[in-house]
């Protein structure tokens, strides 16, 4: 059965990571964060996800471990260190953000940040936020399909050989309808209430399963070996 | 009885503009009536709407002078969230005015926000989509819904806490006969209601049964004014003077049967498709398709919303494999490789397809045949915007500038994705005028439409799927 965890769980996952970032941990509680941060993904059914993650980790592992020590060219050392070790340590922020965008709607989150009692002012553009990522991926694959009859690449080569120039095809037509969706999504949300002062009730309800509780035991366990002095 | 709204010298004019975008509007409607607010593009009608719902100047701002009051609310002193119970809002555009992104979360969202017990939320839900039959629609993701189904969707959740006022801005622009036809019936059920409605739009047909008056606005102020007796009386004619579409369609109805053509012909054509089976790995959507698209020629593409006219375009277009079958080029067998640099699709939103920071830039980027720059901007009225920003344009310019390009590339497959939708019997017009200029004996244009008018007026025959 496809099990996924309550949105407030996410939040903390996702806290947890960017403490995560900060911390100088050894080996061993890296290897067991990261197989704790990949455990929902696995639970909620999305297994290609998993792999991808666990496969990336693994190949980080292995340049540090067998191809660094044999590199000299400063200039690849800088490109090969953000690969490993820059996005090694983003990794859990990464995979929780991925975790957490794939399995929650806007509606959960919504209930989520009533839930926690967040102000208005900031409910409501998280909340916009939140919407926002169904709608560009939408308008990310209309770009594409736009690109490709102007004869311009889309693909993985035609980022490398041209990195700027796709990025600014995909980013210019992204950002010049993104004002008009932030612009119509808050006219809706306001048109709707969200703004309104008082009570807020949601028909999507939120409440912590054993499942819930045990993972946020499992978030603190690496901290906890650290501070500990386990492993290290 | 007193008036439920009532404007008084209104003006309205946006941050930053130069001059009142509304003049002088007076205006004013009794409880229970049904008016409808016709004009061409940009005669003020979206942001009168505004000015009702409690949009402006609240949140879009700008100066308003004069008394504007809906119910007990006044225009620039009113909250926006005072509205909430008395008007309810639909909009054109179905794309972003749904914030929940599954049906059933969306109905209950207007309910949450003013503290209703999760109980009588679907409590309520369940009455409603069954008072206006949608029932079928809970539940969904509102990603995977038609845009007709959206409509519903955004129709019923405007009526969630039972509104005394109903704004509909332009909602049917982009619906097929069968979606409008569900709208004319709910707007029906909520008129026998005592509701007071407030209809903007340019399409007229539609809504004859349930308008009380119509209203006209030209160049942001009122001009006319007539019952629905004296409308009903003017001639299609009459009303294109007057920029506005037909009240009758039937002419046109007999006209696009007259244009179609059978499924199948045999005569040669410059672009065929073999026994085509098109859809995705899991779903067909059409099979034995065996059409002929001749050059020289406008074919319409019509058909209800889901009967796969995207599908065939982009299968044209080579975005998408066809599952079997061919598609044939001059007679012979042309890759879907082959078909995406021999065609364009001119989106309906423009702003997905422009890449550059001005307008010549962008008709050149990519060109083969860049010599003949000067010769297509001025066939397509763009020489004077030349040196502007793309997205500075108006979207008929934008649309312009997208088919410069395509030109200029030398594609020969040019497909319009519901080119008119929205816009006024004039603007219509226009563009029936520019694809008649368009045609060639190398190219052939495809245009997919609900718009019954540009399909018998302009096309010179017609695919119903």
């Amino acid at each position: 059965m496809k099990k996924v965890l309550d949105p407030r769980v996410k939040l903390l996952l996702l806290i947890l990571a960017a403490v995560y970032i900060s911390i100088q941990m050894s080996f061993q509680i890296e290897l067991l964060l990261i197989f704790i941060y990949v455990g929902p993904l696995f639970m909620a059914g999305l297994y290609s996800l998993t792999f991808i993650f666990l496969s990336f980790y693994l190949f980080q592992l292995l340049i540090t471990q067998f191809v660094v020590p044999h590199i000299n060219a400063a200039f690849v050392i800088y490109i090969i260190s953000f690969l490993v070790f820059g996005l090694r340590s983003l990794l859990p922020s990464i995979i929780a953000g991925t975790y957490s965008i794939k399995t929650t709607t806007v509606s959960e989150w919504i209930a989520t940040f009533k839930k926690i009692h967040l102000p208005n002012w900031l409910l409501i553009p998280l909340a916009v936020i939140a919407r926002f990522f169904p709608t560009i991926r939408k308008d990310y694959q209309r770009i594409r399909q736009a690109m490709a009859f102007r004869g311009i690449g889309t693909g993985f080569w035609a980022l490398i050989k041209h990195p700027i120039q796709t990025l600014e095809f995909i980013l210019i037509p992204l950002l010049m309808n993104a004002t008009k969706v932030a612009e119509d999504l808050t006219i809706s949300s306001l048109t709707k209430g969200l703004g309104l002062p008082g009570k807020h009730t949601s028909i999507v309800e939120l409440k912590l399963t054993a499942y819930d509780w045990i993972y946020i035991v499992f978030a603190f366990v690496p901290l906890a070996l650290h501070l500990g002095g386990v492993f290290s | 009885m007193k008036s439920i709204i009532k404007s008084e010298h209104v003006s309205f004019q946006y941050l930053h503009s130069k001059a009142p975008f509304l003049k002088d509007i007076h205006f004013e409607v009794k409880p229970g009536e049904c008016i409808l607010i016709c004009g061409a593009s940009g005669s003020g009608k979206t942001s009168f709407s505004r000015l009702l719902n409690g949009i402006s100047p609240n949140y879009i701002e700008g100066e308003l002078k004069g008394n504007i009051r809906t119910a007990d609310l006044k225009a620039g002193e009113a909250k926006i969230e005072e509205y909430l119970p008395i008007v309810g809002s639909v909009f054109q555009n179905p794309k972003t005015q749904h914030f929940a992104v599954d049906t059933t979360s969306e109905l209950a969202f207007p309910l949450e926000n003013i503290g209703e017990d999760p109980d009588s939320i679907r409590k309520q839900i369940n009455e409603k989509t069954d008072a206006f039959q949608i029932s079928n629609l809970l539940d969904r993701n509102i990603f995977e819904l038609s845009g007709g189904e959206k409509q519903q969707i955004a129709f019923v959740a405007a009526n969630m806490l039972n509104p005394n006022i109903l704004i509909l801005d332009e909602v049917t622009s982009n619906l097929d006969q069968k979606a409008i036809n569900k709208m004319t019936q709910m707007v029906q059920q909520l008129k026998s209601k005592n509701m007071t409605i407030i209809i903007f739009e340019h399409r007229l047909s539609w809504a004859k049964d349930v308008v009380d008056r119509y209203v006209l606005f030209e160049d942001g102020k009122i001009i006319n004014e007539w019952s629905a007796f004296e409308f009903n009386e003017m001639t299609n004619e009459e009303l294109h003077h007057l920029g506005l579409r037909s009240m009758n369609l039937s002419s046109y109805r007999k006209k696009i049967q007259e244009k179609r053509s059978p499924l199948t012909d045999n005569k040669k054509s410059i672009l065929q498709t073999k026994d085509l089976e098109i859809g995705y790995s899991n779903r067909k959507v059409l099979s034995k398709l065996n059409l002929n698209f001749h050059s020289n020629n406008i074919t319409g593409l019509m058909g209800a919303n889901g009967t796969g006219k995207s599908t065939l375009a982009n299968t044209l277009t080579g975005l998408q494999e066809p599952i079997s079958g061919e598609v044939l080029w001059n007679g012979e067998k042309i890759t879907s490789k082959q078909l995406i640099k021999k065609s364009f699709l001119v989106m309906q939103d423009m702003n997905y397809q422009l890449f550059s920071d001005s307008v010549e830039d962008e008709i050149l980027l990519g060109s083969k045949y860049p010599n003949n720059l000067d010769e297509v901007v001025e066939t397509l009225n763009l020489t004077p915007y030349q040196k502007r920003h793309p997205m500075s344009l108006s979207e008929g310019q934008k649309q312009r500038v997208a088919i410069a390009s395509a030109i200029l590339s030398g594609k020969e497959i040019l497909i319009f994705d519901e080119p008119t939708s929205g816009l006024d019997y004039l603007h219509m017009k226009r563009f029936g005028q520019l694809l008649e200029r368009l045609k060639t004996k190398q190219r052939v244009i495809i245009v997919i439409t609900h718009d019954e008018e540009l399909a018998a007026e302009w096309c010179d025959s017609i695919i119903k799927l």
